[in-house]
């Protein structure tokens, strides 16, 4: 029994002493520089069965200030259509798209669940719940292979949203051990792992950690889309008057 | 003029080579499966104060289209699936300038082949310029040229559009894009205490869009004492200060929702026709004309999402909309028996000014996963002291319902509306319009719009 009681205190300590908690990974992660401002080009890739793939471009430019984040998506590719969207933390979003006639309509939220833009990514996917509206457990070790297949130590730590609707019932997260950049994430919906997002070509620009290359996989081979940085600045001037509801 | 038969033969033939350009252009066109090359992180290390941070100051967008349109039975007034316009078209939008002093143009280039059977009252080509305006600033705003003014939330049936009024003859059949025309004007704009002030100049009165006799929007109302009834061609607009527009709107987000408050001083754009006998001793008709007066109204619209629901409201309340009275047909006896011989007008209506509102309130919810979206809404407007001898306006009293989806990863798309009007004798419009996006910047569509009278093809390759 004293060696049961042993073994079981060392491997808690081996999780808790050295402060590899679920908790303690993803705060380090959450504390990475973030940016206030940014303009990036972005082009999908959306792969649905055997077909050609859907090539989607657009140019974002996001904005934060304390809670709030705005953003403004203007699509070039294939049809020109913006969008404008405020996000409050705590608080549901407002967006609006602007017409090809000019006119602005308010529209309500996507359905977190729902697809965004035809991909396989979720409205969810988009937008962190919060690092602090999570329960998170540490899972142990994991390796990540990168593009150019070599291998990448991961810490894998499992979260579960507290509060709000929930679209998935947990999240595995794959979390690099060395700079606490998020590798790879495993969605599971109702239990079941249905989708994996990997995130590939990571840069650091201007001190901020930038996947390139994130692909969102789904688990019963469906399909995949890929999401490209072609380009970004960081902590640009951006005037306010670029998320004014008035000047869209 | 060919049989139907014969015509559908060469319908085919015209039709092949409309859209065989189209398609080769679709063919063509392969998506590039290799790396992608990814460039351009060169983020500064101190933020940068810069105004546009994309690469260029030229945005230029548009469209390459071609359609083809026929006449449906309950047109009335040309013969049944005659072709009754092949158009090509070529629409650019060029903007250059940075975000706080820039330059748009929006025009669109048509041109009309000639074709056997297909007559046009207009030349086979023309040009138009939907936008030609300058914009300086930000905070404090000028815009001055020729733009789009579109006031107002909802997406259909629009009571507070004042100053650029949108073509409600076919809200089921244009491209929303088609349905402003533009208006000269001086609008300057400045932010005070967080929302938006907007002032508006228009040294122009516009034109009233009537619709084209027969269909649902004008249906043949009045058959007055044998007389034949039609309505005034529209008049050209010209500038005029005499006949200027100003109004002031003041607004934006409000918590949660979207809210502006306006004062308009200028010509009513709702469509109220006064009769008129037009003739001499030996040919007489009555015509309905347009009655365009400056008025004064107030409004509001305001928009807001509750759940998964849109809603938009929009009204307007003036002080002194004209109202025309009710005429019976032994006034157009006493009127053709004072015309006596020489040609002339004389009006067999009295006008009055009356205080009247109108609204429109409007929501629609995504259906179908966010893929399919319902629109409804209904939209009416009174006199608030009506009486028996008034004539109401054309459009209003309506009830609508829009259901648009997409199928098939996107690609099929589906779009299918209707309104109803409910007069004296109850009238409605159903239109169809089916799509295949190729999701590269072509789309094909078909459709039509039953109970007005016209079907189409159409093909669109954007850019």
């Amino acid at each position: 029994m004293k060696k049961i009681i042993l073994i079981v205190g060392l491997f808690l300590m081996s999780t808790t002493v050295f402060g590899l908690t679920g908790y303690s990974i993803m705060k380090k992660n959450s504390q990475l520089s973030k940016p206030k401002s940014a303009f990036t080009t972005v082009k999908l890739k959306i792969y649905k069965g055997n077909r050609a793939p859907i090539v989607k471009k657009m140019k974002v430019y996001v904005k934060t200030r304390g809670k709030n984040t705005k953003s403004r998506i203007t699509f070039t590719y294939p049809t020109s259509i913006e969008f404008l969207i405020w996000n409050t933390k705590g608080q549901s979003s407002q967006q609006w798209i602007k017409l090809s006639s000019g006119r602005v309509r308010k529209v309500a939220s996507g359905n977190k669940g729902n697809s965004w833009s035809n991909s396989h990514f979720y409205y969810a996917d988009l937008s962190f719940s919060g690092f602090k509206n999570n329960n998170y457990k540490y899972l142990g070790e994991a390796t990540f292979r990168n593009i150019s297949g070599k291998a990448v130590s991961c810490y894998k730590v499992k979260a579960v949203q507290k509060r709000g609707k929930k679209v998935y019932s947990k999240r595995i997260i794959f979390v690099g051990k060395n700079d606490s950049v998020i590798r790879k994430v495993e969605f599971f919906e109702k239990g079941r792992h249905t989708k994996t997002l990997s995130n590939y070509k990571i840069k650091k620009i201007n001190g901020i950690y930038t996947p390139r290359a994130s692909v969102m996989k789904m688990e019963d081979g469906t399909g995949k889309t890929i999401l490209f940085i072609k380009s970004i600045k960081y902590n640009l001037y951006i005037s306010d008057a670029k998320f004014k509801r008035s000047l869209f | 003029m060919l049989s139907l038969k014969g015509r559908f033969s060469k319908m085919k033939r015209i039709i092949f080579f409309f859209f065989l350009f189209f398609i080769s252009l679709n063919l063509f066109s392969q998506i590039d499966l290799g790396d992608e090359k990814l460039a351009g992180d060169s983020s500064p290390v101190k933020p940068l104060l810069v105004d546009n941070p994309e690469a260029s100051l030229w945005k230029i967008n548009g469209f390459l289209g071609s359609s083809l349109y026929f006449a449906l039975p309950p047109l009335g007034v040309l013969d049944n699936y005659e072709l009754v316009e092949p158009q090509g078209r070529v629409n650019l939008k060029l903007r250059y300038g940075t975000a706080s002093f820039y330059g748009k143009i929006t025009a669109d280039l048509f041109f009309f082949p000639n074709l056997e059977d297909v007559t046009y009252s207009h030349e086979n080509g023309k040009m138009e310029a939907r936008e030609f305006y300058f914009v300086a600033g930000s905070d404090l705003r000028l815009k001055v040229g020729k733009q789009l003014i579109s006031w107002g939330v909802s997406d259909f049936f629009r009571v507070t559009d004042v100053f650029d009024q949108p073509d409600k003859r076919t809200q089921f059949s244009l491209n929303p894009d088609d349905q402003y025309d533009g208006v000269y004007s001086v609008a300057i704009e400045k932010n005070i205490a967080g929302l938006r002030l907007e002032a508006v100049f228009k040294p122009q009165r516009t034109e009233v869009k009537m619709p084209l006799e027969g269909t649902f929007w004008l249906s043949e109302y009045d058959d007055i004492a044998g007389y034949s009834v039609s309505e005034a061609t529209a008049e050209s607009p010209s500038f005029d200060l005499a006949q200027s527009s100003v109004g002031v709107r003041y607004g934006g987000v409000v918590g949660s929702v979207d809210l502006h408050f306006f004062y308009y001083n200028g010509y009513n754009n709702n469509l109220l026709l006064a009769p008129e006998v037009v003739g001499s001793s030996t040919v007489t008709n009555v015509i309905k004309r347009p009655l365009s007066w400056r008025v004064n109204s107030v409004g509001f619209d305001l928009a807001f999402s509750f759940g998964k629901v849109s809603f938009r409201v929009e009204s307007l309340f003036s002080f002194d909309m004209p109202a025309v009275a009710k005429f019976d047909s032994t006034d157009v006896v006493t009127a053709v028996g004072f015309l006596d011989g020489a040609t002339s007008v004389v009006a067999i209506s009295s006008v009055k000014r009356k205080q009247h509102i109108a609204t429109t309130f409007e929501f629609d919810f995504a259906v179908r996963s966010g893929l399919g979206r319902i629109f409804m809404g209904c939209s009416w407007e009174t006199y608030l002291s009506d009486d028996a001898s008034q004539i109401g306006t054309r459009l209003s009293d309506l009830v609508y319902i829009m259901y648009r989806d997409k199928f098939y990863d996107n690609r099929l798309l589906l779009a299918v509306g209707g309104g109803v009007v409910f007069e004296d004798d109850l009238l409605a419009a159903v239109g169809l319009d089916l799509g295949y996006d190729f999701l590269n910047g072509l789309t094909l569509h078909i459709g039509g719009y039953f109970l007005v009278g016209m079907a189409y093809l159409k093909a669109e390759m954007k850019f």
